[in-house]
């Protein structure tokens, strides 16, 4: 599993998380719901050593530790929710090409450009390409890699209803492959649909609806008024 | 590992505008002079200059008298300096320059006399080129550039291609290498440790840029060869550095200026590679790059009464602009191009290359040890490590 332990995450000299622990299992998806500058986008950058996050604490996947970067990266890979991490002069098909190349991914990148629903624009720059095909793409580049966890964040925020349920198929796909997925969204219905469990981040702290599955949004309520 | 992001690295930057951009303009400052006739400053050599500026004077002298009372040993040189001033007069290029080239040997000698009020390097650098033109197969003279065969052009482009046009491309390509693996992009992300990415950064940039400059001589070498042929690799390239003659042929002289710019390169690139290091953004070692490539054009810098005067030789800035240490091909070597005493292109290639290789060392001890620290807080507490 992806295991983080007292783990508290600074930026700059505001201290979001405090002493939290958690984990992403193999198989399954958790979301990660909480108000804007709450920390979830900083609680995954965290995840991955971004260089703007400060952090104590351990973190870990299948007991690869995040200082070993060429394996832990092999592992684990963040999607950010404004599909910043394409290369915008390059087309969406070198974007791809380059993944496949750098993480050895055997995936055919056709029949998953198909998949995604992005074959009809692989030959464009992605500078061309509207925010939610960018993030068909960014996602697209998170599968290829053939991380064990992926971490997501607002993952369906620019995509329309088709591909957004093209998308949620495709991570209840990789979970059931043995991927583990953490994902962060405000879509609360689509949480409710994807995810096994939902962790709440409040006043630096992390809040797990214990499993009765009352409805993310009635515990957003009751949590964040 | 490295070569799949070596080989995605080099795609990223030769698909950013700024890569065709600088083969386009580089490539046509390069090939223009191929075209457009420019100045060679052969005239100096040539019978019209000599007899305006030596003949007439030394004719209308001795026939006024002004030798009359001089030593024999001045009036037998004068006497023999007329008779070949007079050959230069012919149509004859070789006959003229080796007629030029014992008129500065008798120079020479009348200076070691004490006859002759001139500068002795500027008398030897003279006399060595003339020498060196006299000694040639088939001496001859490029009155324009687009006469100049190709193995000259190519050593006289990098000889005299602004600095700045040189060290920009450099340095931007370091940025846009370093700017790919900065934590907003996937490339971050890379499964490769933080060594191997810098790594991969600096040699793409590096690789790159050289890849492109090769390209972009590639239309003015193909010109001047088709037009002019390859051309004699011996033609003598001469120039006073930190004040002594340096005599090469145009094929070393091009030979060491494209090593000597290889070993630019290469520091700009590990410059930017320890400051990503330190800083985890492309910007301080582009900013600190643009600083240095200033530095050699700052008139003090050269001064006697520069502060760091004496350790000149051993300062990797001293070595940015190629071609003062490399050498190129000129008709006017009147001037020192490299004042700097003690400064030469072997010791400029172990500078540039012992000084990226200390870099280098640094960025690695960096991404081992130090940066592990640098973004985890004391367990327990919430002040910095």
């Amino acid at each position: 599993m992806l295991a983080f332990s007292d783990l508290t995450v600074r930026v700059g000299t505001r201290e979001l998380l405090s002493r939290v622990s958690g984990e992403v299992v193999p198989g399954r998806v958790r979301a990660l719901v909480a108000p804007n500058g709450s920390g979830k986008t900083t609680l995954m950058r965290a995840l991955i050593a971004a260089d703007d996050i400060r952090r104590s604490g351990e973190i870990a996947a299948d007991g690869v530790p995040l200082e070993d970067a060429a394996a832990y990266r092999k592992l684990v890979f963040y999607v950010p929710g404004d599909a910043s991490i394409l290369y915008p002069l390059l087309t969406v098909r070198e974007n791809l090409d380059i993944v496949k190349r750098c993480w050895g991914s055997p995936v055919d990148i056709l029949r998953l450009a198909e998949r995604c629903k992005i074959d009809s624009f692989l030959g464009k720059r992605v500078r061309f390409l509207s925010l939610g095909m960018r993030q068909q793409v960014a996602l697209a580049v998170g599968y290829l890699t053939g991380a064990r966890y992926l971490l997501l964040d607002e993952p369906m925020n620019a995509l329309d209803p088709t591909n957004l349920e093209v998308n949620s198929e495709i991570v209840r796909s990789l979970c059931g492959d043995g991927v583990g997925v953490l994902m962060s969204s405000h879509i609360l219905g689509n949480v409710d649909d994807l995810a096994d469990d939902v962790l709440f981040i409040k006043g630096g702290k992390l809040v797990s609806d214990p499993g009765t599955r009352r409805g993310s949004a009635i515990v957003y309520k009751e949590l964040f008024g | 590992m490295f070569m799949a992001g070596f080989r995605s690295m080099v795609r990223i930057l030769t698909r950013n505008g700024l890569f065709p951009l600088f083969l386009v303009l580089l490539s046509a400052y390069f090939a223009l002079p191929s075209i457009i006739p420019g100045e060679t400053g052969s005239f100096t050599f040539e019978a019209e200059s000599i007899k305006v500026n030596r003949l007439d004077i030394l004719e209308a002298a001795v026939s006024s008298g002004a030798y009359d009372t001089a030593p024999q040993n001045i009036k037998d040189a004068n006497e023999r300096q007329l008779e070949l001033l007079r050959v230069t007069q012919g149509d004859d290029v070789a006959a003229s320059l080796k007629a030029q080239a014992e008129i500065a040997r008798i120079d020479m000698g009348l200076y070691e006399d004490g006859n002759l009020s001139a500068d002795p390097t500027l008398l030897e650098a003279s006399s060595a080129l003339l020498d060196g033109l006299a000694g040639l197969d088939d001496p001859v003279l490029f009155d324009t550039t687009v006469q100049e065969p190709m193995v000259y052009r190519l050593s006289e482009i990098i000889g005299t291609i602004p600095p700045l046009l040189l060290f920009v491309p450099q340095v931007a390509l370091a940025f846009a290498a370093f700017r790919a693996i900065e934590s907003d992009r996937f490339g971050f992300q890379l499964p490769m440790s933080e060594r191997g990415k810098i790594a991969v950064a600096a040699c793409a940039a590096t690789v790159v840029f050289v890849a492109g400059f090769v390209l972009a001589l590639l239309p003015s070498a193909l010109l001047s060869a088709l037009r002019n042929g390859v051309g004699d690799p011996s033609y003598p390239v001469v120039m006073i550095q930190g004040g002594s003659v340096l005599e090469l042929t145009v094929l070393s002289a091009l030979l060491r200026s494209i090593a000597m710019l290889l070993a630019v390169t290469v520091f700009a690139s590990s410059v930017s590679a320890a400051l990503f290091a330190v800083s985890r953004t492309a910007v301080p070692g582009c900013l600190i790059l643009i600083a240095l490539g200033f530095v050699p054009s700052i008139p003090q810098y050269f001064n006697e009464t520069f502060i760091l005067h004496d350790a000149l030789p051993f300062l990797p800035t001293t070595y940015l602009y190629v071609a003062p240490v490399g050498g190129w091909p000129t008709y006017l070597n009147l001037t020192d191009v490299l004042p700097v005493q003690g400064a030469t292109w072997e010791l400029g290639m172990c500078v540039l290359l012992g000084v990226s290789a200390a870099l280098i060392f640094i960025t690695g001890v960096i991404c081992a040890f130090v940066r592990r620290g640098w973004n985890r807080m004391r367990r327990g507490s919430h002040a910095r490590v």
